[in-house]
Protein backbone atom coordinates (compact mmCIF):
# COMPACT_ATOMS: atom_id res chain seq x y z
CA UNK A 1 0.00 0.00 0.00
CA UNK A 2 1.21 3.47 -0.56
CA UNK A 3 2.78 4.90 2.45
CA UNK A 4 2.83 8.36 1.46
CA UNK A 5 1.95 9.99 4.72
CA UNK A 6 -1.93 9.56 3.96
CA UNK A 7 -4.59 10.58 6.32
CA UNK A 8 -4.96 8.36 9.47
CA UNK A 9 -7.82 7.92 11.29
CA UNK A 10 -8.32 5.93 14.76
CA UNK A 11 -10.99 4.00 15.05
CA UNK A 12 -12.06 3.05 18.68
CA UNK A 13 -13.46 -0.94 19.44
CA UNK A 14 -16.66 -1.00 21.94
CA UNK A 15 -13.89 -2.42 24.37
CA UNK A 16 -11.11 0.59 24.01
CA UNK A 17 -8.95 -0.76 21.62
CA UNK A 18 -7.72 2.05 19.31
CA UNK A 19 -6.40 0.99 15.70
CA UNK A 20 -4.67 3.70 13.25
CA UNK A 21 -5.70 3.18 9.90
CA UNK A 22 -5.23 4.68 6.93
CA UNK A 23 -8.28 6.86 5.90
CA UNK A 24 -9.02 5.48 2.51
CA UNK A 25 -9.09 1.87 4.42
CA UNK A 26 -11.78 3.04 7.39
CA UNK A 27 -13.50 4.63 4.01
CA UNK A 28 -14.61 0.87 3.04
CA UNK A 29 -16.87 0.98 5.59
CA UNK A 30 -19.86 3.52 4.42
CA UNK A 31 -20.77 4.39 8.05
CA UNK A 32 -17.54 5.59 8.35
CA UNK A 33 -17.33 7.16 4.89
CA UNK A 34 -20.19 9.01 6.23
CA UNK A 35 -19.00 10.08 9.22
CA UNK A 36 -16.07 11.61 8.31
CA UNK A 37 -17.52 12.96 5.04
CA UNK A 38 -20.81 14.57 7.17
CA UNK A 39 -19.78 14.90 10.52
CA UNK A 40 -16.37 16.86 9.80
CA UNK A 41 -13.34 15.64 10.08
CA UNK A 42 -12.71 13.25 13.21
CA UNK A 43 -9.38 11.75 14.68
CA UNK A 44 -11.36 9.44 16.76
CA UNK A 45 -14.07 7.35 16.00
CA UNK A 46 -15.94 5.38 18.67
CA UNK A 47 -17.46 1.90 17.04
CA UNK A 48 -19.86 0.87 20.15
CA UNK A 49 -21.21 -2.21 18.50
CA UNK A 50 -17.78 -4.05 17.58
CA UNK A 51 -15.27 -5.46 19.72
CA UNK A 52 -11.48 -5.08 19.66
CA UNK A 53 -11.22 -9.20 18.12
CA UNK A 54 -13.94 -7.74 14.99
CA UNK A 55 -12.47 -4.82 14.43
CA UNK A 56 -8.84 -5.96 13.74
CA UNK A 57 -10.35 -9.12 11.62
CA UNK A 58 -12.69 -5.84 9.78
CA UNK A 59 -9.39 -3.97 9.61
CA UNK A 60 -7.58 -6.86 7.53
CA UNK A 61 -10.42 -7.34 5.57
CA UNK A 62 -10.38 -3.76 4.15
CA UNK A 63 -6.56 -3.40 4.43
CA UNK A 64 -6.66 -6.35 2.12
CA UNK A 65 -9.30 -5.65 -0.27
CA UNK A 66 -7.85 -1.61 -0.62
CA UNK A 67 -4.50 -3.25 -1.54
CA UNK A 68 -6.01 -5.38 -4.08
CA UNK A 69 -8.30 -2.61 -5.96
CA UNK A 70 -4.68 -0.28 -5.77
CA UNK A 71 -2.52 -3.43 -7.34
CA UNK A 72 -5.04 -3.82 -10.48
CA UNK A 73 -5.66 -0.19 -10.60
CA UNK A 74 -1.73 0.32 -10.94
CA UNK A 75 -0.88 -2.63 -13.10
CA UNK A 76 -4.33 -1.87 -15.59
CA UNK A 77 -2.45 2.21 -15.90
CA UNK A 78 1.34 0.40 -16.63
CA UNK A 79 -0.22 -2.48 -19.38
CA UNK A 80 -0.50 -0.98 -22.68
CA UNK A 81 -3.39 -3.33 -24.17
CA UNK A 82 -6.57 -3.60 -22.27
CA UNK A 83 -6.50 -7.16 -23.24
CA UNK A 84 -3.22 -7.78 -21.12
CA UNK A 85 -4.63 -6.12 -18.48
CA UNK A 86 -7.14 -8.18 -18.26
CA UNK A 87 -5.14 -11.49 -18.25
CA UNK A 88 -2.93 -9.85 -15.82
CA UNK A 89 -5.80 -8.89 -13.17
CA UNK A 90 -7.33 -12.59 -13.73
CA UNK A 91 -4.71 -14.07 -11.49
CA UNK A 92 -4.86 -11.57 -8.30
CA UNK A 93 -8.93 -11.78 -8.65
CA UNK A 94 -7.68 -16.04 -7.86
CA UNK A 95 -5.61 -14.66 -5.02
CA UNK A 96 -8.10 -12.49 -3.31
CA UNK A 97 -10.85 -15.21 -3.85
CA UNK A 98 -8.39 -17.53 -2.41
CA UNK A 99 -7.22 -14.93 0.12
CA UNK A 100 -11.35 -14.47 1.08
CA UNK A 101 -11.95 -18.17 1.46
CA UNK A 102 -9.56 -18.56 4.13
CA UNK A 103 -10.61 -15.12 5.98
CA UNK A 104 -13.91 -16.62 6.81
CA UNK A 105 -12.84 -20.04 8.15
CA UNK A 106 -13.64 -19.09 11.62
CA UNK A 107 -15.41 -20.13 14.41
CA UNK A 108 -19.19 -19.60 14.12
CA UNK A 109 -19.24 -16.81 17.01
CA UNK A 110 -16.64 -15.05 15.02
CA UNK A 111 -18.32 -15.05 11.84
CA UNK A 112 -21.54 -14.37 13.21
CA UNK A 113 -20.10 -11.23 14.79
CA UNK A 114 -18.41 -10.60 11.39
CA UNK A 115 -21.93 -10.31 9.36
CA UNK A 116 -23.24 -7.88 12.34
CA UNK A 117 -19.99 -5.42 12.01
CA UNK A 118 -20.35 -5.76 8.10
CA UNK A 119 -24.03 -4.89 8.14
CA UNK A 120 -23.53 -2.13 11.09
CA UNK A 121 -20.48 -1.26 9.48
CA UNK A 122 -22.02 -0.93 5.90
CA UNK A 123 -19.44 -2.80 4.07
CA UNK A 124 -20.96 -4.43 1.35
CA UNK A 125 -17.93 -7.17 -0.19
CA UNK A 126 -17.91 -8.10 3.40
CA UNK A 127 -21.97 -8.65 4.31
CA UNK A 128 -21.95 -10.79 1.16
CA UNK A 129 -18.42 -13.21 1.81
CA UNK A 130 -19.96 -13.40 5.15
CA UNK A 131 -23.75 -14.43 4.93
CA UNK A 132 -22.06 -16.83 1.62
CA UNK A 133 -20.10 -18.30 4.32
CA UNK A 134 -22.86 -18.54 6.83
CA UNK A 135 -24.98 -20.17 3.81
CA UNK A 136 -22.14 -22.74 2.90
CA UNK A 137 -22.18 -23.83 6.53
CA UNK A 138 -25.99 -24.73 6.79
CA UNK A 139 -25.77 -26.04 3.25
CA UNK A 140 -27.28 -29.90 2.87
CA UNK A 141 -28.81 -29.63 6.65
CA UNK A 142 -31.80 -30.77 7.99
CA UNK A 143 -34.05 -28.50 9.88
CA UNK A 144 -33.34 -29.77 13.35
CA UNK A 145 -29.36 -29.35 12.94
CA UNK A 146 -30.02 -25.82 11.49
CA UNK A 147 -31.70 -25.18 14.64
CA UNK A 148 -28.79 -26.48 16.70
CA UNK A 149 -26.87 -24.56 14.57
CA UNK A 150 -28.21 -20.90 15.46
CA UNK A 151 -29.17 -22.42 18.76
CA UNK A 152 -32.69 -21.83 18.48
CA UNK A 153 -35.63 -23.87 20.52
CA UNK A 154 -38.04 -25.85 19.03
CA UNK A 155 -41.29 -24.23 19.48
CA UNK A 156 -43.33 -24.88 16.58
CA UNK A 157 -46.71 -26.49 17.54
CA UNK A 158 -46.58 -29.91 15.99
CA UNK A 159 -49.19 -29.69 13.91
CA UNK A 160 -47.96 -26.63 12.13
CA UNK A 161 -44.75 -28.49 11.91
CA UNK A 162 -46.53 -31.36 9.88
CA UNK A 163 -47.92 -28.73 7.97
CA UNK A 164 -44.39 -27.20 7.19
CA UNK A 165 -43.06 -29.92 6.37
CA UNK A 166 -46.09 -31.04 3.73
CA UNK A 167 -45.55 -27.69 1.97
CA UNK A 168 -41.77 -28.68 1.59
CA UNK A 169 -41.71 -32.12 0.97
CA UNK A 170 -39.91 -31.65 -2.48
CA UNK A 171 -36.90 -30.88 -0.92
CA UNK A 172 -37.20 -34.17 1.16
CA UNK A 173 -38.13 -35.75 -1.53
CA UNK A 174 -34.94 -34.51 -3.87
CA UNK A 175 -32.75 -35.81 -0.80
CA UNK A 176 -34.11 -39.37 -0.94
CA UNK A 177 -33.72 -39.56 -4.71
CA UNK A 178 -29.76 -37.83 -4.16
CA UNK A 179 -29.17 -40.39 -1.93
CA UNK A 180 -31.08 -43.59 -3.58
CA UNK A 181 -28.86 -42.48 -6.77
CA UNK A 182 -25.70 -42.13 -4.74
CA UNK A 183 -26.24 -45.81 -3.25
CA UNK A 184 -26.25 -47.46 -6.71
CA UNK A 185 -23.41 -44.83 -8.35
CA UNK B 1 -23.23 -34.72 11.87
CA UNK B 2 -20.82 -37.67 12.75
CA UNK B 3 -21.81 -40.43 15.45
CA UNK B 4 -18.18 -41.97 15.82
CA UNK B 5 -15.56 -40.49 17.48
CA UNK B 6 -12.87 -39.66 14.00
CA UNK B 7 -9.40 -39.62 14.27
CA UNK B 8 -9.92 -35.96 13.08
CA UNK B 9 -10.99 -34.84 16.66
CA UNK B 10 -8.01 -35.21 18.54
CA UNK B 11 -6.28 -32.87 15.69
CA UNK B 12 -9.27 -30.83 15.59
CA UNK B 13 -9.10 -30.19 19.04
CA UNK B 14 -5.39 -29.38 19.27
CA UNK B 15 -6.61 -26.02 16.96
CA UNK B 16 -9.65 -25.44 19.12
CA UNK B 17 -7.52 -25.23 21.92
CA UNK B 18 -5.61 -22.05 20.70
CA UNK B 19 -8.07 -19.89 21.09
CA UNK B 20 -11.52 -20.25 22.32
CA UNK B 21 -14.34 -20.09 20.05
CA UNK B 22 -16.80 -16.56 20.39
CA UNK B 23 -19.99 -16.39 21.95
CA UNK B 24 -22.43 -16.83 19.17
CA UNK B 25 -24.66 -13.74 18.80
CA UNK B 26 -27.93 -13.67 17.27
CA UNK B 27 -28.12 -12.65 13.81
CA UNK B 28 -31.40 -9.69 13.24
CA UNK B 29 -33.85 -11.27 10.75
CA UNK B 30 -32.69 -8.83 8.22
CA UNK B 31 -29.14 -10.48 8.46
CA UNK B 32 -30.92 -14.19 8.18
CA UNK B 33 -32.67 -12.98 5.08
CA UNK B 34 -29.24 -12.08 3.68
CA UNK B 35 -27.73 -15.54 4.67
CA UNK B 36 -31.18 -17.57 3.14
CA UNK B 37 -30.31 -15.44 0.36
CA UNK B 38 -27.49 -16.65 -0.74
CA UNK B 39 -28.41 -20.55 0.38
CA UNK B 40 -29.41 -23.84 -2.38
CA UNK B 41 -32.44 -24.82 -2.99
CA UNK B 42 -32.38 -27.72 -0.48
CA UNK B 43 -31.41 -26.05 2.11
CA UNK B 44 -34.22 -23.69 1.79
CA UNK B 45 -36.24 -26.46 2.15
CA UNK B 46 -35.29 -27.63 5.57
CA UNK B 47 -34.76 -23.91 6.58
CA UNK B 48 -38.45 -23.45 6.23
CA UNK B 49 -39.11 -26.13 8.53
CA UNK B 50 -37.09 -24.91 11.56
CA UNK B 51 -39.72 -21.97 12.98
CA UNK B 52 -43.07 -20.05 11.72
CA UNK B 53 -39.94 -17.16 11.17
CA UNK B 54 -37.79 -18.87 9.42
CA UNK B 55 -40.68 -20.56 7.09
CA UNK B 56 -41.68 -17.00 6.13
CA UNK B 57 -37.89 -15.70 5.19
CA UNK B 58 -37.67 -18.57 3.67
CA UNK B 59 -40.43 -18.72 1.66
CA UNK B 60 -40.23 -14.94 0.31
CA UNK B 61 -40.58 -14.52 -3.01
CA UNK B 62 -37.53 -12.49 -3.89
CA UNK B 63 -35.49 -15.31 -2.84
CA UNK B 64 -37.34 -17.77 -5.15
CA UNK B 65 -36.87 -15.22 -7.55
CA UNK B 66 -33.07 -15.27 -7.49
CA UNK B 67 -33.05 -19.16 -7.50
CA UNK B 68 -35.00 -19.04 -10.43
CA UNK B 69 -33.11 -16.41 -12.51
CA UNK B 70 -29.94 -18.34 -11.61
CA UNK B 71 -31.36 -21.36 -13.80
CA UNK B 72 -32.22 -19.39 -16.68
CA UNK B 73 -29.69 -18.40 -18.95
CA UNK B 74 -31.40 -15.59 -21.30
CA UNK B 75 -34.75 -13.93 -19.89
CA UNK B 76 -36.16 -12.54 -22.89
CA UNK B 77 -37.80 -10.08 -21.07
CA UNK B 78 -37.17 -7.21 -18.61
CA UNK B 79 -36.93 -9.17 -14.87
CA UNK B 80 -39.63 -6.76 -14.09
CA UNK B 81 -42.08 -7.62 -16.23
CA UNK B 82 -41.52 -11.33 -15.26
CA UNK B 83 -42.32 -10.82 -11.77
CA UNK B 84 -45.41 -9.52 -12.27
CA UNK B 85 -46.61 -12.71 -14.61
CA UNK B 86 -45.12 -14.96 -12.79
CA UNK B 87 -46.57 -13.74 -9.01
CA UNK B 88 -49.76 -12.95 -10.96
CA UNK B 89 -49.88 -16.58 -11.57
CA UNK B 90 -48.61 -18.05 -8.54
CA UNK B 91 -45.07 -17.22 -7.62
CA UNK B 92 -41.50 -17.84 -8.15
CA UNK B 93 -41.68 -21.11 -5.58
CA UNK B 94 -44.52 -22.52 -7.05
CA UNK B 95 -42.99 -22.22 -10.39
CA UNK B 96 -39.41 -24.06 -9.08
CA UNK B 97 -41.12 -26.64 -6.96
CA UNK B 98 -43.75 -27.64 -9.70
CA UNK B 99 -41.57 -26.85 -13.11
CA UNK B 100 -37.95 -26.83 -12.33
CA UNK B 101 -37.04 -28.79 -9.69
CA UNK B 102 -37.97 -31.97 -10.97
CA UNK B 103 -35.32 -31.37 -13.89
CA UNK B 104 -32.32 -29.62 -12.02
CA UNK B 105 -29.97 -33.22 -11.81
CA UNK B 106 -30.29 -34.73 -8.00
CA UNK B 107 -26.59 -35.23 -8.00
CA UNK B 108 -25.23 -32.37 -6.44
CA UNK B 109 -21.46 -32.78 -8.18
CA UNK B 110 -23.61 -32.95 -11.58
CA UNK B 111 -23.04 -29.75 -13.20
CA UNK B 112 -25.62 -27.33 -13.77
CA UNK B 113 -27.15 -26.48 -17.03
CA UNK B 114 -28.64 -23.29 -17.88
CA UNK B 115 -31.96 -23.33 -19.19
CA UNK B 116 -32.26 -21.33 -22.64
CA UNK B 117 -35.18 -19.08 -23.21
CA UNK B 118 -37.61 -21.59 -24.76
CA UNK B 119 -37.78 -23.29 -21.88
CA UNK B 120 -37.92 -20.69 -19.48
CA UNK B 121 -41.31 -20.12 -21.72
CA UNK B 122 -42.48 -23.46 -21.57
CA UNK B 123 -42.09 -23.22 -17.60
CA UNK B 124 -44.58 -20.31 -17.78
CA UNK B 125 -46.99 -22.01 -20.19
CA UNK B 126 -46.71 -24.71 -17.68
CA UNK B 127 -47.31 -22.36 -14.75
CA UNK B 128 -49.95 -20.62 -16.21
CA UNK B 129 -52.17 -24.09 -17.44
CA UNK B 130 -51.81 -25.21 -13.77
CA UNK B 131 -53.20 -21.53 -12.70
CA UNK B 132 -56.07 -21.67 -14.95
CA UNK B 133 -56.66 -24.41 -14.54
CA UNK B 134 -57.05 -24.51 -10.65
CA UNK B 135 -59.00 -21.43 -10.94
CA UNK B 136 -61.70 -23.12 -13.19
CA UNK B 137 -62.12 -26.51 -10.59
CA UNK B 138 -59.89 -29.01 -12.75
CA UNK B 139 -62.63 -28.66 -15.45
CA UNK B 140 -60.15 -28.66 -18.08
CA UNK B 141 -59.18 -32.37 -17.88
CA UNK B 142 -56.56 -34.16 -16.17
CA UNK B 143 -53.02 -32.39 -15.87
CA UNK B 144 -50.34 -33.90 -14.54
CA UNK B 145 -50.53 -33.84 -10.87
CA UNK B 146 -47.82 -30.97 -10.00
CA UNK B 147 -46.09 -30.77 -6.61
CA UNK B 148 -48.38 -29.90 -3.42
CA UNK B 149 -47.22 -26.56 -2.78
Amino acid sequence: MADNGGKKITLKSSDGEEFEVPEVVAMESQTIRHVIEDVCAKNSIPLLNVNSKILSKVIEYCKKHVAAAEAAASKASTEEGTAAAASVTKPSDEDLKTWDAEFVKVDKGTLFNLILAANYLHIPGLLDLTCQAAADMIKGKSAKEIRKFFNLKNCISPEEEEEIRRENQWAFEEEKRTRAFDAYA
Amino acid sequence: MKRAVSPDSASSKKIKTEEPASPVPDLTEDLLYEVLRRADERTLGSAACVSSRWRRLAQDERIWESVCLRHWAALGCAPGQLRSVVLALGGFRKLYISYLAPTVPSRSGASRRRWSRDELQMSLSMLSVGFFSGMMGGSMGKLPPGRRI
